[in-house]
């Protein structure tokens, strides 16, 4: 097939492709709906700001689970009688001195929840209480699982063909929150249709070779993916970076020659920092 | 600096957004999304832009990434999405677009870009923030990839 002929047929078929109604009315509409809503973004910031403006004010600390200690300056009248022996001439005998007393009030606002999570390694997850307040806990206890034996992932490309198999050292999950996490030993090479692509991990740097996208399955129903599009050779002091995206947060991490690639959702970024802290 | 407005825009880009995300993603429903998406971003960036072509290439680039944003995302990696099946085949279908949308995802882009499109391979480069001579190779490897398809056709 020539190449003009491949263009004309390329073009005739993607020209019957068009964006549907719904969707031109949903696109168009969009603009129209975030017109609307101005005007209550305005009114959130506005109480957001106040609520910033009076935790300031009675230094209300929302670190410390809602504990806040509010001050209350009171000034009254204090009358005490003047001891004898000090009065000074002309003056009565009996004279009650009366001075201005400043009092300070502080009252400790109660905190409302206090559950503390550490991270102490890769294997052990720990839930604690305070001991003094009461808590009560509206999620249940979440767990860290470490995969006893040393299940095989394989490699998927994009285009859905199964690689070459790589062997997983270790299968992660922060059940609830999310957070898939492949702890790959990596040193061969796999193949995408005539590509040859290869990620080799050593002291110093992770070069990572022409890949498009790898997902790894791993077990029955855990994932992680290693991303990138180009030939490009990342620094390993740079690892355990965390990169917070739009959909997710990512991070990489070299130790001891084994790279390992984190990819989490509804996670907040400590929680990313503290696992790839345990690597 | 190029005056638009947000309609004019999105009625005359529409298709060739959904059809690169369609390209990319071979899946209707999620180049809807990434359609929608899109113009989200058109409507919340505030952005000016040089020229018309400007606006283009500036939508077809926020496509690209929303795609790669939509392949990386925990949704789609647990959700059997990677068959190799092409989920969606155009009534008059010569061959051709089942063999593009056999290609590899970068392929099929750069493909899409220069076919369809007519970016030249500068262009692309911009658009995919790649370099010309990575652009330069992946059509050439697409071509290659494309002819051995053909080939093995016209041997059945």
């Amino acid at each position: 097939m020539r190449r003009a002929e491949f263009e004309k047929e390329y073009r005739e078929a993607f020209d019957e492709i068009h964006a549907s109604d719904s969707l031109r009315d949903k696109v168009l509409n969009q603009k129209k709906t975030r017109l609307t809503i101005k005007p209550f973004k305005a009114t959130l910031v506005t109480v957001a700001a106040a609520v910033m403006i009076f935790a300031v004010v009675h230094d209300y600390s929302f670190q410390n689970n809602g504990d806040g200690i509010i001050e209350e300056t009171h000034t009254k009248s204090q009358t005490t009688p003047i001891p004898d022996g000090e009065f000074s001439a002309g003056e009565s005998a009996h004279k009650n001195e009366t001075k201005d007393v400043t009092e300070t009030v502080k009252t400790t606002v109660a905190p409302k929840k206090a559950t503390e999570v550490k991270y102490e390694d890769a294997d052990t997850l720990t839930v604690t209480e305070p001991e003094s307040a009461p808590v009560t806990i509206d999620t249940p206890q979440e767990e860290v699982s470490v995969a006893s034996e040393t299940p095989v992932g394989y490699v998927r490309t994009a285009g859905g063909s199964v690689g070459q198999e790589w062997s997983v050292n270790e299968y992660f999950t922060y059940i609830g929150k999310n957070v898939d996490m492949c702890v790959a030993s990596v040193t061969e090479a796999v193949r995408m249709s005539d590509d040859v692509v290869s990620v080799e991990v050593d002291a110093d740097k992770i070069v990572v070779s022409d890949i498009q996208s790898f997902d790894y399955a791993i077990g029955e129903s855990g994932s992680a993916s290693i991303r990138t599009s180009k030939t490009a050779i990342f620094d390993a002091s740079l690892s355990g970076i965390v990169n917070v995206l739009g959909n997710g947060i990512s991070a990489y991490k070299v130790s001891e020659g084994v790279y390992y690639d984190v990819f989490a959702t509804n996670v907040e970024e400590d929680t990313v920092r503290a696992i790839i802290n345990t690597l | 600096m190029y005056k638009y407005t947000y309609d004019e825009i999105a009625t005359k880009y529409i298709d060739s957004v959904y059809r690169l995300a369609l390209s990319r993603t071979k899946s209707p429903e999620n180049a809807e999304d990434i359609t929608q998406d899109v113009f989200l971003k058109l409507c919340n960036a505030n952005k000016k832009f040089d020229s018309e072509e400007h606006v283009k290439a500036w939508l077809l680039r926020v496509t690209i990434n929303l795609t790669k944003d939509l392949f990386a995302s925990h949704w789609y990696k647990t959700t059997d999405a990677l068959e190799e099946d092409i989920a969606y085949t155009p009534e008059e279908n010569s061959g051709v677009y089942d063999m593009v949308m056999s290609l590899p995802q970068k392929y099929r882009t750069v493909i899409h870009l220069h076919y369809y499109e007519g970016y030249r391979v500068e262009e692309i480069a911009l658009i995919t923030k790649a370099t010309a001579g990575t652009v330069k190779s992946q059509l050439y490897r697409a071509r290659q990839m494309l002819k051995g398809i053909i080939e093995e056709d016209e041997e059945v």
